[in-house]
This record gives structure tokens, sequence and C-alpha cells, in this order.
């Protein structure tokens, strides 16, 4: 399909679906489709793996009698719009139990704004982004010789999606994505460390530095030394970590359906203080450079910006219509398709942006006497105990910070606190923001946790 | 199907291609799922489409389309090609190999199931998780939610190359869970987790242990003993962990270190490990394609490449023995091929990847496993975790078990942290038991290449540890 005329030809196509199932006897419908055109390359080690390729298809609700049904189909043809509606009527038909949380699908409501569209990005061949690939992993490969496992991974997707309903609803949104990813290991003696780095934007990214910085902070992690100190003391985190971070202690328990099943620890915090002063963060499904960032969610509400915390006070969760209608909230536009027409929508953040403060990451390091730099990744985090907020993780590429200097790297050391308090232990929001997947953060100063090595 | 494939195998010779292979799926997913008694899920997905690989220089290409027209055929052998041509300037591993002699000319291949999934209508599969999910509830006020899980995956694959083969086969899962989160004391949560999944027709949940009612009272005894257990102690002890870690260690923190892409761009901690000793005498790991049908493993006669899968022996008596391969990598690192090369759907080039890997059998009993290990933890199934194979650490989580004191089982324990390094964990093997298990299922699987989740197999039997480390948590 033709990118400008994309958004008509995807609408045109879910129209037939929907009258089609109107005529096969469905009260209620909606019809999503999406066609991606994806290119992958990975050059791993000098192995380059590429491919591209136009993903594409529909996904179909059909409610009859608040029984709900789901079908989807590869393929954007006549026959595979009939095969998901079918399929998708006879599964409603098959259902004995109500769904008691649907009443109806969204309404007509006015979209928001697509973010950045860049046409450049189309206008890339695959064999030029092997070439761009080639160039990001030689930067890596080259900076030392100590560098045995080089790789850069680029990423790019364009295209769009539409959605229409039998209540009126009927929209649709583009986006163009450019993703790069380095992941390098270095070895000295039996010593072996890897690092990373990545990129994401919605239009042709800078392509030098990316893998020089990730190999240099490979290289320097090999010489690292114990710690040897059990004690509170400070530690930054920098955006890569950071995001893994918010992701683990906010975005779980601000996700509607969490709020709504009563297992988020947020539920009932609503206007409490649960942050320092100068904490505020939003969902910004309307920030231009924001991957997820679009006119419409994937039901068709409009996406918005939802201040989630406003002066450290909580202010709002995130919703689906679904959620949203058990939760006696509006839909926040955070209805979202993992794995575009393939998936039933559930609730997700779009761009969760955290105001950056005024002090630069080198400032903040010269403040601190004795504390930790952790960069990149943490392992555990992902088993925090989400209803006591108490996290363990293992730091594998952390620093030792003395006298307001960055010393020496460090083996991998233990760090445990709690995810909750930790908003209240803030010490710094620095002013560096970056982009990542779902999340634009600074880097950030924790007090409170324990530092184990 | 067929005769489509072979239309892109013409075009890519013709446009001097050195080899070319087609591949056609037409899989169908179907995900139920209910939640404390509600339907949550009843979702079905149909992924058909067709992929092109076409070599140049002895470098890949790969191209997808969902549409099943000439055009779109012709169209993407040539993106395949192009894209081929473009990194074969740049490839500094080459990824040549010989033309096969004997080649496969197999239609429809399938396994013989009573009850083919396909067809059975919702309403049964509907009434398993009714069944599954009323078991676990019990009569009983402290469990707070349940989640019933139904899965299943069947469909064909045809492949086809320049070589001449000429495969056709029907893959199937079948897969049934249930998770219960419950109160424990003190107002913790707690949960209980059980399922059996594998290439099967439905006729595998009728068997005695496999049934509904046995699955969900068995998540209901493991989440009402949860309820009351102590922290479990943190540091290094002597460890006993059940069939389903050690499955998960078997294909996260060994498998991987012997998938031969890792070796190639040293990422593995297993590079230049051939030959050499790397657990104790009684560690065997296998990874086969077609397990014993007593088994429920995933069924994969052919990979994605066309290659007969095989029973791959990964460390004999201790020494590692092979790596897994697709055919590329075999020729360079002058190795069997093993029929490792596999892609999850159409969307997707096949990479080195895991079919049933599973530590060999021993001959203790339970029993004589405990009274062995003395003192120290029995850690039992898992929730997952991270893993490191460039140097070949892991962290996991085991949902529960238990402290065992002079040789016998003192209390129960809750989920605790499992970490180190593989090499070292196999180096403290001291014992295996005899009971085997093989699992695979929908649900889960592995996700290496972003292509998640293809169904794999994993297994073990219990494995006794003179020392592993546990722990972290406060």
């Amino acid at each position: 399909m033709n990118f400008d005329t994309l958004k008509e030809d995807l609408l045109a196509i879910a129209d037939t679906g929907l009258k089609f199932a109107k005529n096969k006897g469905a009260d209620q419908a909606e019809i999503y489709v999406s066609s991606f055109h994806n290119v992958n390359i990975n050059n791993q080690a000098g192995m380059i793996e590429a491919k591209d390729g136009l993903n594409e298809g529909i996904g179909v609700r059909i409610a009859i009698d608040k029984k709900l049904g789901f079908a989807a189909m590869s393929g954007l043809t006549d026959e595979a719009v009939k095969h998901a509606v079918k399929e998708a009527i006879s599964v409603c038909k098959n259902v004995k139990q109500e769904n008691i949380g649907f009443e109806s699908f969204i309404g007509k409501q006015k979209p928001g704004k697509d973010g950045i569209i860049d046409k450049k990005v189309i206008s890339l061949s695959t064999e030029d982004i092997v070439k761009k690939t080639n160039e990001i992993y030689l930067e890596a490969k080259d900076f030392d010789k100590r560098i045995i496992s080089p790789s850069a991974q680029t990423q790019i997707f364009y295209g769009g999606h539409a959605v229409v309903n039998s209540e009126g609803m009927s929209g649709s949104s583009l986006s163009t994505v450019f993703v790069i990813v380095t992941f390098i290991t270095a070895a000295e003696g039996q010593k072996r460390k890897s690092a990373f780095d990545f990129k994401v934007t919605r239009s042709i990214p800078e392509f030098a530095g990316i893998g020089a910085n990730a190999a240099e902070k490979a290289v320097k992690l090999l010489a690292s030394k114990p710690l040897g100190f059990t004690g509170v003391i400070p530690t930054l985190w920098n955006q890569n970590v950071m995001s893994n971070y918010w992701q683990i202690s906010l975005l779980q328990s601000i996700d509607g359906r969490q709020v709504v099943e009563k297992n988020s620890y947020f539920m009932d915090k609503l206007g409490d203080k649960v942050g320092i002063d100068t904490l505020n963060i939003t969902d910004d499904g309307q920030l231009p450079e924001g991957l997820n960032t679009g006119a419409i969610d994937d039901e068709g509400a409009p996406r918005q910006t939802t201040s989630i915390i406003k002066d450290g006070i909580l202010r709002s969760f995130l919703y689906d219509s679904y959620y949203g209608r058990l939760g006696k909230a509006k839909s926040t536009g955070n209805a979202s398709r993992a794995q575009a027409y393939e998936s039933t929508p559930v609730i997700s953040p779009t761009t969760v942006v955290i105001n950056p403060g005024t002090k630069s990451f080198d400032d903040i390091i010269s403040g601190i006497d004795k504390g930790i730099y952790v960069m990149d990744s943490v392992m555990g985090m992902g088993h925090s105990n989400l209803i006591s907020g108490d996290f363990s993780v293992v730091a594998t590429s952390a620093y030792l910070i003395e006298k307001g200097e960055i010393v020496n790297p460090l083996e991998p050391i233990q760090i445990a606190g709690n995810l909750y308090k930790s908003y209240q232990n803030i010490l710094e929001i620095g002013s560096d923001s970056k982009l990542l997947q779902t999340v634009k953060t600074p880097s950030i100063l924790f007090d409170g946790f324990t530092v184990v090595g | 199907m067929f005769e489509l494939l072979r239309y892109g195998l013409d075009v890519g010779e013709k446009l001097g291609a050195d080899y070319v292979e087609a591949r056609f799926d037409d899989l169908q997913l179907r995900t139920l799922i209910k939640e404390n008694q509600k339907i949550k899920e009843t979702n079905l997905n149909r992924r058909r489409g067709l992929g092109i690989i076409a070599y140049y220089n002895g470098v890949p290409g790969y191209s997808y389309t969902a549409s099943l027209k000439r055009k779109a055929v012709k169209e993407c052998t040539k993106n395949a090609l192009g894209i081929a041509k473009a990194s074969a300037d740049i490839a500094t591993i080459k990824l040549d190999f010989d033309r096969r002699k004997k080649t496969a000319k197999v239609h429809d291949l399938k396994l013989t199931l009573k009850k083919h999934p396909k067809d059975f209508e919702l309403d049964y599969k509907l009434n398993l998780l009714e069944r599954i999910e009323e078991a676990a509830l019990g009569d009983v006020d402290w469990i707070k939610s349940t989640r019933a899980l139904y899965g299943e995956f069947y469909g064909s694959k045809y492949f086809m190359n320049t070589d001449g083969d000429e495969i056709s086969w029907e893959p199937v899962v079948v897969d049934l869970r249930i998770n219960v989160t419950a109160a424990g004391t003190g107002g913790s949560l707690v949960r209980g987790t059980n399922g059996k999944g594998g290439s099967k027709g439905l006729e595998f949940f009728e068997e005695k242990e496999n049934v509904p009612e046995v699955l969900g009272q068995d998540a209901h005894k493991w989440a009402d003993e949860q309820r009351e257990a102590k922290a479990a102690p943190a540091g290094k002890f002597r460890a006993l962990c059940d069939n389903i870690l050690c499955g998960v260690l078997a294909h996260e923190s060994f498998g991987h270190c012997t998938e031969a892409d890792f070796i190639l761009t040293n990422s593995s901690i297993l590079k230049d490990q051939i030959g050499k000793k790397i657990g104790t005498d009684i560690v065997n790991i296998f990874d086969e394609g077609t397990p014993d049908k007593k088994y429920s493993g995933f069924w994969l006669p052919y990979d994605d490449q066309g290659s007969k899968t095989t029973n791959t022996v990964l460390v004999e008596n201790g020494i590692l023995k092979s790596y897994l391969h697709n055919r590329e990598t075999a020729k360079l690192l002058k190795q069997p091929v093993t029929g490792n090369a596999r892609a999850i759907n159409y969307r997707f080039n096949p990479i080195p990847r895991m079919k049933n890997t599973y530590f060999g059998p021993g001959d203790l009993t339970e029993e004589e496993a405990i009274q062995n290990l003395k003192e120290g933890i029995y850690a039992i199934q898992t929730s997952g975790g991270q893993v490191d194979p460039s140097q070949g650490t892991f962290l996991f989580k085991a949902i529960r078990g238990y402290w065992i004191e002079n040789g016998e089982i003192k209390y129960p324990i809750k989920d605790v942290t499992i970490k180190g390094d593989i090499l070292s964990l196999l180096m403290n093997v001291e014992g295996l038991t005899k009971d085997l298990k093989i699992q695979s299922g929908y649900f889960g699987g592995c996700g290496k290449g972003g292509q998640f989740p293809l169904p794999t197999g994993l297994g073990s039997p219990k494995i006794l540890f003179s020392e592993a480390t546990f722990g972290g948590e406060q």
C-alpha cells in the first residue's frame, strides 16, 4: 500500500469488514486493521541477519448480547476480512457467559494528533539500512581490541492502523519508527563485561557515536573491583536503568486494570503525596517524538496527555474504555494491542515523561561524597515484590563515586530498597532526559537503598 | 501450495541467487482465559503467509508476505536477494553450506491423535477451564483470585528449497494452566500454579495425572501450603531442584549457551569447550526433536531449513559433545547438522533454537534424593528469570519449596531466588532422580530474537546439587 493513501485505504478495508459483520447479524462490531512495513537488521560479530516484509492483517471484535469474541488473520484480502469476521461471530455464539464489564465499543470522538512522520524513513531501502547498521557495527568493533562480540541492530517500521466500529467511531493513525540497539561484550583474560546503548526515534537518527559509546562502556567495566562495603549510600541511576525502574515501580501500579482488580499499590492513593515536591510525571500520548504517539489509540480513543504525578501528588491512573467503565473513570487513550491486529486491546502507557530537573549529570556526581553510579541495567528488577515494594537487584555495571568523582567500575553489587518509599527519597532529578521505548526520563539520584558488595 | 513455493525458488534462481528456500505457514492459535470464573479472552488468531530466503556469496537475505499472489511472491524473492547482496559485501562471517546430497519428499506428516483440537467445539475447551478453576478454588475463603488458561496451536507448514527438499507437516500443541493467588498469613500474597501441555490431542487431559480436577487441586494444595511458609534462608546450601525448575535451567541457562550462533559470535561461555569436562560424570543433556510419546514434549520432525531433527547429545558423562546447529553453523564448526533452525512464523527467518532440551535421568528416587540432601533447600517450580549466555550467569525464582533437615522435609518455604553460573552448577551435580519429565506448551516458550513464544520442550529429573546460591530477599 502507498503510504500517502494508507489512512484512506485502511479505513476502506475496515468499513468493508464492518458492513460484512452487520450483514452476518453482529449487533456490535469493531474492526481493527493495520499495515506496517518492517525492516530488521542484526549485525552480530560480522554475521548478518537481515529481513524485511509487510506485516498486515485484521482483528475483529464482535459482541452479541454482551458475549465477546475476537478473531484475527494475517493479510488484508477480502478473504482475510471475511474469515476474521465469521470466526469472531462463531466464537460469540459459542460462548455461554456474558462479559460483565462490557457495555459497548467506544463512540465517535475528536482524535488527537499524530506524532512526527518522517518520510525519509520510508525512502530508505533495506539495502541502505544494512549499510548504515554496518557503520554502527564497525564503530563498535574498531573501538578497542578487547571487544570480542560487537553487535548492532536496527529496526524500522512505518505504516498505520485504522479502527471502525458499530458505534460510529472511525479513525486512523500513522507512524514512522527507527530503533538502534548495540550490545557489546569485551574480554580481558577470563573477565567478560557487557554493555549496551540504544536510540529510539521517529525520524532518521544520528548514527555516529552510538557504537563507540557502548564499546567504551564495556571496555571500562573490565577494570572492575570489588566494592568491599555494606551500607546505605546515595545511588545515581542513569536513564537506561531508570526506564526499567519506572516500569516496575510505577507503570504496573498505575495501570487501570490493576487498580480495578485491586492489585495496585497506588489504588487507594489518588490525591496522596507519593513523592518529592519536584516529581512531575505525565503519560504523554501527544509527545511529537514519542514512539506510541498518535491521533487515536488501538480502540479509536484519542491519544492524550495525562498527568500521573503532579508536585509529588498522585493524580490519575491510565485506562482504556473497558477498565475506565469499571473504574468509574474515562479512557485516557491508553488502549494498545501488543501484536497489532493479532491482539485485543490492553492498557499500556504511551510515553511516560518524567519532568527533568536543573542539574546536569556531572553536577550531580560532583555533589556526591560517597555513592554508587548504577549504569544501564540491573538483574532481578522484575522479581520485585509489588505488594510491599521491596526489591533486591544485582547491578552488573556499576561504578563507585567518591568525593564528587566516578572512581572505578565495580564487580556485581546488590542493591535493595523499597520502590514506593524511594519516590520520597529522591535527592536529585537530572536535566539529562532521554527518550526510550515507553519512558522519557532523566537520571535520578536516590537515597535510602542498601548496597552490598 | 508447493507450486507457489516452487515459483519463488524459480524466480530466485533466475535472478542469480546461489540457493533459495521458500516456506509457507498456516497456523491457528487459540487462547482462552478465565479469571475469577469469568471469561476474559476468547481469541483466535490465524497466521498465514510465506517467507523466502535467498543466499548470495554465503550470505542470506529474508523477506516475507501475507499475500499469496504470485506478484507478491516475486517481489518478496527480489527483496530477499537484494538484502543478501547488500549484506554479502559486508558480512565477515559467511554462512555457506554444502548442498544436500539426499533430499526429502515428505508430505502431510502428522501425529495420530484421538482428539485433535481442531475437531472440538469451543464448549469442550471452555469446560476444561471451568473444571480446572473449580478444582483450584475448592470450598475455602482464602483464595483471592484465579486465572485459568487454555491454549492450542495447530496448522500446516510447507518447506521447499533449491536442493530439492519438499516437506509439509502439521505441528500441534495443547496447554491447560491454572494460577491461584491467595492471602497468606501476615497479609502477604502467595500463589499456586500448575499446568500441563504438549504435542497431544485433547485426550491428554483425560489421563489421570492430567485431568483438570487433579491439576486444579494440586495448585490449590500448593497455594495453601504457601500461606504458612517461612522465608527461605539466604546463602549457599546443598540443594534439590524439581523437574520443572531443572528443565528451565536446562533450556535457559545451559541450552542457549549451546546455540551455535552464540558460539560463532563469541556470545557464549561454551565457546571452545567441546570435548571438555563441564559437569560431573553423571550429567547428560540432550536436545531431541521427537521425544518418546510417553513424555509431553513438542513434536518437531523437521526444522525450518528442511533438516530432519536428531536427538542431539549435548553433554555425555559431563563432557560437552555438541552445539545446536543450522546448516551453516554446522559447516563452519565442522559438526553434524542437528535440525535446530527454527522460525516461529512466516515473519521470521530461522535461527538456531532448541527443540526439546532435557537432563537425562539418574537412579535415585525422590525419597533417596531428600535423604542424600541431608540439609538444604528443595526448590520447586519457577516463575522465570534472567540469563546471560556470554557469562553463563543466571537468576531464577523458584515458586515454592521446602527446608530439609536430617534428610527430611521440615517446613515449606516461600519463593526463593536461585542464582549463579551454569558451569559451576553442573560441576555440583551430585545425583539425579529416575523420573524424567519433558513438557512443552502454548503459554510461555522461548523468546530468542524477538520470536516469542516459540514452542520448545524442556525437561529433567530432580537434581541434587552439592551447593547452590539462594536468596537476596529480605
